[in-house]
């Protein structure tokens, strides 16, 4: 009964939401982008969740995993479906060399040293500690677009050449951390010691499987319902087995939703875009509820832990981006190199930890959640900022 | 004759809007993409679907503009998209208007038929 209230409870406070939130405050810069991120929503769980009101509690929690799982499916067939390749030449190729490179060095940057401080802190065997620093360091990866938004909309500074570079690359290296994350999930250790290869092999063809399917079922004319169906239905389909198998049902669907874009017909994608779309935010707030609830701080180490995280990002989006430009843009455009525009956190990054604790609990992944947290946290507050700075500096 | 214009802001009747014309021998149209304004004006931030929106792959309308001979032609026309599902009186569909047009240069379209 309990079960019943309590996913009741959350569905309205997540669709409510949706529509409430998400909305910009006079505030200052950082607070107002915590706001426009609807990171408050992490609060809003922590406290349903057992650190205060006991309504979201340990066994609920993992009641509601499958929809969880529904909405990792959601969220990477709707990021899957942005992949239309016709459409992205309309992005300069520099900008994709740009996005790919900063966000493999934010990756290694990060990954290294908490792969060297977990193997210390935590007896857990080698391929274990190894998918949970790449899982943190692919949600470093990651940036979002709400600090971009909140600092160039309506005003002068949005005319600067640099706006749509930045918007460009974080809009695209969403993709480098999905896909490592969804490349570590297929290690031996979470598959009873099977090659990783094979589970590569079966995540890429399940993609295919459903992405192709739902292509063929959108050639015929349906209508919305109908449409909301097939959606519902192939990604309950795609997300279910991946979770079943203990892969990712982000790069599953995110390859499906790859298909769809460049192979289903344009009534077919439209049709499909817009379904996903409705959910975004409705999901988000879910995620963002969920993680709060499932937060355990633990120890104050957690706070160190945290700070070493922001500290080994920032090195990363500083050095990648400053590389990057050097390599791929004029001089004229990013001479100060364009790291410091990217910190704000995104969504993507919430549903890779997401994922990491539906494939793989233990007091190690809470400890990777709680460092992503405190991390989107901080990164909120500061990044608007950073990214003024970035902005005023760019001529 | 008539300036056939529609502002239709669901992409995927797009297909049948040309199926309808091409059946009522309305040939020679253009289709032209756009933003429509309220996406324009929105300030909503995406959190999963950015590359959408830069590479407009949502929020987009078409506009498609057609030479027609006849003005009587625009009621059977409004039926046929009806009954394919292309409902204008659904504000969220689109517009459908045509404006009289006072010089043509081109084939003769009011043999076509």
């Amino acid at each position: 009964m309990k079960l019943v209230v309590v996913a009741a409870l959350v569905t309205v406070i997540a669709i409510l939401g949706s529509r409430l939130s998400f909305t910009r405050l006079r505030l200052p810069l950082g607070l107002e982008n915590f706001f426009l991120t609807g990171t408050e929503y992490v609060l809003v769980g922590l406290l349903l969740g057992s650190a205060a009101l006991d309504l979201l509690d340990a066994s609920t929690l993992q009641s509601l995993h499958p929809f969880m799982g529904l909405g990792l499916s959601w969220i990477g067939m709707l990021f899957g479906v942005q992949w239309e390749f016709k459409r992205l030449r309309r992005i300069p190729p520099p900008t994709f060399a740009v996005a790919l490179l900063q966000a493999v060095v934010t990756m290694i940057a990060v990954a290294l040293p908490f792969y060297l401080l977990f193997r210390r802190l935590f007896a857990y065997e080698t391929d274990i500690v190894l998918i949970c620093a790449i899982s943190l360091a692919a949600a470093a990866s990651d940036t979002g677009q709400s600090g971009l938004a909140l600092v160039t909309r309506g005003k002068e500074i949005a005319k600067k050449p640099l706006v749509p570079l930045l918007q460009n690359v974080s809009n695209l290296d969403g993709l480098v951390g999905v896909i490592a994350f969804g490349l570590v999930s297929c290690l031996a250790q979470l598959h009873d010691g099977t090659p990783a290869y094979q589970w590569i092999g079966i995540s890429v063809g399940l993609g295919l499987t459903v992405g192709l399917l739902m292509a063929a079922l959108t050639a015929y004319r349906l209508k919305e319902e109908e449409m909301l169906l097939v959606v519902i239905g192939s990604i309950a389909f795609g997300g279910g087995l991946a979770l079943y198998l203990n892969l990712s049902p982000l790069l599953v669907n995110l390859i499906a939703g790859a298909v769809v874009a460049n192979l289903a017909r344009s009534r077919g994608q439209a049709g499909i875009r817009s379904v996903l779309l409705r959910g975004e935010r409705s999901i988000y707030v879910l995620f963002l509820i969920l993680v709060g609830a499932a937060w355990q701080l633990g120890s104050l180490w957690i706070f160190l832990l945290a700070f070493l995280y922001l500290v080994s990002r920032i090195a990363g989006k500083l050095l990648g981006g400053g590389l990057a430009s050097r390599l791929f843009l004029p001089p004229s455009l990013a001479a100060g190199g364009i790291g410091l525009g990217l910190l704000s956190h995104g969504g993507m990054a919430l549903a890779i930890v997401v994922n990491l604790h539906q494939i793989h609990r233990s007091a190690l992944t809470d400890v990777v959640i709680s460092i992503i947290l405190l991390g989107m946290l901080v990164s909120e507050l500061i990044g608007p900022t950073l990214l003024r700075r970035t902005l005023e500096q760019n001529r | 004759m008539q300036l056939l214009l529609i502002l239709l802001y669901r992409e995927d009747l797009l297909d049948e809007v040309l199926s309808a014309l091409v059946e009522m021998e309305v040939t020679g149209a253009a289709v032209l993409e756009g933003t429509s304004m309220e996406q324009v004006l929105s300030e909503d931030i995406p959190i999963f679907a950015g590359l959408l929106q830069t590479t407009g792959g949502h929020g987009q309308t078409k506009t498609l503009i057609a030479p027609l001979r006849d003005r009587h032609l625009l009621e059977p026309i409004g039926a046929l998209f009806k009954e394919l599902g292309v409902d204008f009186a659904d504000p969220e569909v689109g517009r459908l208007f045509s404006l009289p047009v006072d010089f043509y240069r081109g084939p003769d379209i009011t043999e076509e038929r």
